[in-house]
């Protein structure tokens, strides 16, 4: 009895915290998101499920009309997260192999420096690409100043710019939970594989790989979800050209004021994001048995 | 004249200590080691027995020196084209992979096989660690005593021709030990591999072992067969090292003739044998099982001699007894063997005994 008493002293604060900050506005969203929009912001309260309809495909046409373009962002959205996702991957899989192969003092070091650029405002780092990317920008400076080109690459406001800052301000999610997995490899395993005749190759792609696979899943679960719902990323370097489903919901409550659409936005966002976090765990638990 | 398959000439390792130091982990080792052999390294922690092991298995390099197989030097191969296998300490079994994969992993590498005559070594090693019908089981759903069989069929089963074996018996219980111990020496009489086995347990090397090296300090303190070693210790450290042993700092001295071992504590007469220790300083070991307790008339043996001791502590074992006794501060451990229970009363503390022993068979450190 004692113990249960306990365990409901320890856990009362963040239950209270959940239920506030978490659950809360969920449900608010989730109420929002099935109501109708008032004309000039703000909501009626009635049951209206064209919010959907507008996105999925069975809108009124009175107030709400179906439009694929929502379809096309969602599927933009994921492409450009899991683009993400393989490019962070590409970078922090050689470096976190080789940093944890460290010795502990240097590995410190390197973690430090991985870990940096939290120390900085992401909006301050962003306007930094901005600056770097722009036309007459330091890139595209160097580049006409050593006549590699005549005029100006337009670099900021594409795609590919886009790309650049999600890679860049996820990068540390990827490269952690992947250095962790790698780094608790025992050695004594490489050594069996080697003493068993794998050279260095053989054993990457048999050992090291799929005992890291735990930190591959959760580096891309960390890169996945904040690439698919960000807007910040795309408002800056993609400017009016890139639109993401961040953006989208963004618009919906600030700029055109429909905050059942945003919020029905959002609830799809987070049913996809909850789908995928469902299979994590799932495969997770069953890796946790392993290793 | 046993045929030499690996051997190890003038090995130096040296390492570098955090505090910048170095230490001399192989200290100009020369071993030979023959077919079908079962050697083990024996030594304490730190005596450079798992650093030969791993330059044998090429996890580690060599400072100078060459360790040749066959005659082929290997020092340049790498670990993965090595014709050895080792069985670590802690299995090192890989946590993803079937038992089955497990000890498979060898042959899938090397390809030349196909698949019937896979399944048939398979089958055979599987057999020889009795463990059918555990094929399909993950790692984690092993004992320790099967997991440690495992690695032994994953390696074996690649044929080697040396085995390595890192203290591979260290992290099971005492009974699934003695058990193994017998497996593996089994294992090592059917399947003709030359076996290196490492260890800190003097009993399982003396139990197992064809050869048993002593190390200390990355130097070979001694080689020999396990009996050489346990009665013909040629320093304080084996014969510290190997089995309990009393060791007695003295003084030999010549006295009208005859020859005397004598410190504070008491003195006793010494065979012409010792004569080469006269006026040195000396440690002389004798074992505790080398003592007795009666009735040798002194006619029929000369060299027996006797202490006049107090008994300060027993332990009783059954089949024999171990009594601490002291003549003044000078202590001794003996191991008697009992039969009877009115026996045991004649070793009651502070009760004063005689205790014989023969003098021929006590060792001499210089």
């Amino acid at each position: 009895m004692n113990k249960t008493k306990n365990l409901l002293f320890l856990l009362t604060p963040f239950t209270l915290y959940i239920t506030v900050f978490f659950l809360g506005p969920i449900l608010i969203l989730l109420t929002y998101s099935f109501l109708e929009p008032g004309l000039y912001g703000g909501v009626v309260w009635n049951f209206y499920h064209h919010n959907y309809g507008r996105i999925l495909g069975w809108a009124d046409g009175i107030i709400e009309e179906f439009n694929p373009v929502y379809f096309k962002i969602f599927l933009n959205s994921f492409k450009l997260a899991l683009i993400t996702v393989i490019i962070t991957l590409v970078i922090c899989y050689p470096t976190a192999l080789w940093i944890s192969r460290l010795k502990p003092k240097l590995k410190v070091f390197f973690l430090f420096l991985v870990t940096l650029p939290f120390f900085s405002s992401l909006v301050v780092r962003l306007f930094a690409w901005m600056i770097l990317l722009k036309p007459s920008g330091l890139i595209n400076e160097f580049l006409l100043n050593i006549r590699l080109i005549d005029e100006p690459l337009q670099m900021l406001f594409t795609e590919t710019a886009v790309l650049i800052g999600l890679v860049y301000i996820l990068v540390p999610f990827m490269f952690l939970p992947l250095y962790a997995s790698i780094e608790k490899i025992d050695n004594s395993l490489i050594q069996a594989s080697n003493d068993l005749g794998g050279n260095r190759l053989i054993t990457f792609f048999k050992i090291t790989l799929p005992l890291s696979f735990p930190g591959i899943l959760g580096g891309s679960i960390l890169v996945f979800i904040p690439s698919l719902g960000n807007f910040i990323v795309p408002d800056l370097l993609g400017g009016a050209k890139v639109m993401m489903i961040g953006n989208i919901i963004e618009q919906s409550f600030l700029t055109s004021r429909n905050w059942p659409f945003g919020a029905c936005l959002a609830i799809i966002l987070m049913i996809v994001v909850v789908t995928l976090l469902y299979f994590y765990v799932k495969i997770l638990s069953k890796y946790e048995k392993i290793i | 004249m046993p045929r030499t398959l690996i051997s190890i000439d003038n090995a130096c390792k040296t390492y570098d200590t955090p505090e910048g130091g170095k230490v001399n982990a192989l200290k100009d080792i020369n071993l030979n080691i023959n077919y079908n052999e079962f050697v083990t390294l024996l030594g304490p922690s730190g005596c450079g027995k798992t650093t030969l092991l791993k330059t044998i298995s090429g996890f580690e390099s060599l400072d100078s020196g060459d360790i040749k197989i066959e005659g082929k030097s290997i020092i340049n191969t790498p670990s993965y084209k090595r014709p050895v296998n080792t069985v670590f300490q802690n299995y090192a079994l890989f946590p993803h992979m079937s038992v089955k994969k497990n000890i498979t992993y060898g042959l899938d590498i090397n390809k030349s096989l196909d698949k019937a005559e896979k399944d048939k070594k398979f089958n055979y090693v599987l057999n020889l660690i009795n463990l059918e019908g555990f094929e399909n089981r993950m790692p984690h759903q092993l004992s320790g005593g099967q997991q440690q069989r495992v690695a032994l069929a994953r390696a074996i089963i690649n044929e080697p021709k040396i085995l390595l074996l890192d203290e591979p018996l260290s992290a099971l219980d005492k009974k699934l030990r003695s058990n193994m111990q017998i497996e593996l020496k089994n294992i090592q009489n059917q399947s003709g591999i030359s076996f290196i086995f490492v260890t800190h347990d003097q009993e399982e090397a003396l139990s197992m072992s064809d050869r048993i090296i002593v190390m200390e300090n990355g130097s070979v303190s001694q080689e020999g067969k396990p009996e050489e070693i346990y009665y013909q210790p040629k320093n304080k450290f084996t014969a510290d090292f190997i089995g309990e042993t009393n060791l007695i700092n003295g003084l030999v001295e010549e006295e009208n003739g005859l020859i005397k071992f004598k410190n504070e504590n008491f003195e006793f007469h010494l065979t012409k044998d010792f004569q080469q220790y006269i006026n040195k300083k000396v440690t002389f070991s004798i074992r505790p099982e080398q003592f007795f307790t009666n009735d040798v008339p002194k006619e029929s043996n000369p060299y027996i001699s006797n202490f006049n001791v107090e008994v300060i502590q027993r332990l009783f074992f059954g089949p024999n007894i171990k009594i601490v006794c002291k003549i003044k501060n000078q202590i001794f451990h003996c191991l008697l063997k009992i039969s009877d229970q009115e026996t045991i009363k004649l070793f009651e503390k502070n009760k004063k005994i005689s205790i014989y022993f023969d003098v021929t068979k006590i060792k001499l450190f210089e």
